[in-house]
């Protein structure tokens, strides 16, 4: 069993929920969620992380530096937006 | 992974201190992106800025790194070069500070052609000290010092560096990041002075007081306003007004640095 890893990382720690991500994923993988419990109001989370291309057009414009996106070509085992477990070797 | 960027910053400094979608922390991140894919040493680095939000950069990063008085980035920076001429000089600063309160220093470091990168965050207004317009704040919008217009026509930076003699002139936005970030590695790559001017997004000071205080309605006013060189050159000047051309604006590799200049002299006198 490989160690489970996402395509996408939002650390919430440096997210200010701009929705700069948001508007240049082409893919539409984040989402700006409603979460009281930040400073911001809402908080940007990884929806559909099955879709992610791994174009890292989030993590170049992201100006908080929250995003981390995994290089191409690294296989990946993690869970998608219906629960299954998902492997994707590009 | 990519990029480790906790390798060129001061992670315990973080969260960042500039607002939701501030376009600063977009030019840093090219202008550390750019230092990875040139394998420099954060040791071999030395970082100076001036004041304003832009500025406050130089906190961040793990670098050498100086915090010096509004405008006068580049005075110091050219007084590291001087005394250390194998280390990378970067100043980082904005518009107001590189052109307004340090224009002078601005266009006679340009003039010596000494080996720095000045990345100027173009962000159209003085955004840290309350919304007054700056040199860049485009004729006709409004700010807290023009609540009513601003009259004031704009300087060209690029036009102003090459008049004044820089040798590298760039000028990028961050709706394109990674054009930015090509811009920075070739200036920081330059032998001289390097001006790129990053046009970036202030939703706060600049959009709230112009109906575009959304950061993402701001950056796409900027990807909007920008026109490629190859684009403008087909251009009328009619189309063009109010438009920056982005891309590599000048590039000259003949005229002589001014640390290699200055070698030479102690060396004649010493011989």
């Amino acid at each position: 069993m490989a160690v489970e890893q996402a395509p996408v990382v939002v650390n919430e720690d440096l997210c200010t929920a701009c929705g700069i991500c948001i508007t240049v994923c082409p893919k539409n993988v984040l989402e700006l969620v409603e979460d009281l419990h930040v400073w911001t109001g809402s908080m940007c989370k990884v929806a559909r992380p099955e879709d992610c291309i791994r174009c890292k057009f989030c993590e170049n414009a992201c100006p908080h530096f929250a995003i981390d996106v995994v290089d191409m070509g690294v296989e990946l085992t993690f869970t998608d937006s219906k629960g299954n477990q998902v492997t994707k070797s590009k | 992974m990519s990029t480790d960027y906790s390798k060129y910053l001061r992670m315990e400094k973080l969260p960042l201190y500039w607002c939701p979608g501030c376009g600063n922390g977009t030019v840093l991140k090219a202008m550390i992106t750019a230092i990875d894919e040139l394998g420099w040493k954060p040791e071999d680095i030395m970082m100076v800025s001036g004041i304003g939000c832009s500025s406050r950069a130089t906190g961040y990063v793990d670098f050498h790194t100086i915090h010096t008085l509004h405008g006068r980035a580049l005075p110091v920076a050219t007084a590291i070069k001087m005394c250390h001429p194998g280390m990378h000089v970067i100043t980082f600063s904005g518009d107001g500070d590189s052109t307004a309160i340090g224009g002078n220093h601005f266009i006679h470091a340009c003039r010596r052609n000494i080996d720095l990168t000045v990345i100027i965050v173009d962000n159209w207004i003085y955004g840290m000290t309350g919304g007054q317009y700056s040199p860049l704040t485009p004729t006709g919008t409004k700010a807290s010092t023009a609540p009513r217009g601003n009259i004031d026509p704009n300087f060209d930076i690029a036009d102003l560096a090459k008049g004044a003699g820089a040798t590298f002139i760039a000028r990028e936005s961050v709706a394109e990041p990674i054009k930015l970030k090509n811009a920075i590695k070739k200036g920081l790559q330059h032998k001289g002075m390097s001006v790129i001017d990053a046009l970036s997004n202030c939703h706060i000071q600049w959009g709230r007081r112009n109906k575009y205080g959304d950061p993402v309605k701001l950056v796409d006013l900027i990807k909007e306003k920008t026109v490629t060189k190859t684009k403008a050159a087909k251009m009328t000047p009619e189309e063009l007004a109010g438009k920056y051309v982005t891309g590599i604006l000048h590039e000259d590799t003949i005229k002589k640095e001014y640390t290699e200049a200055y070698k030479e002299l102690v060396e004649k006198a010493q011989n």
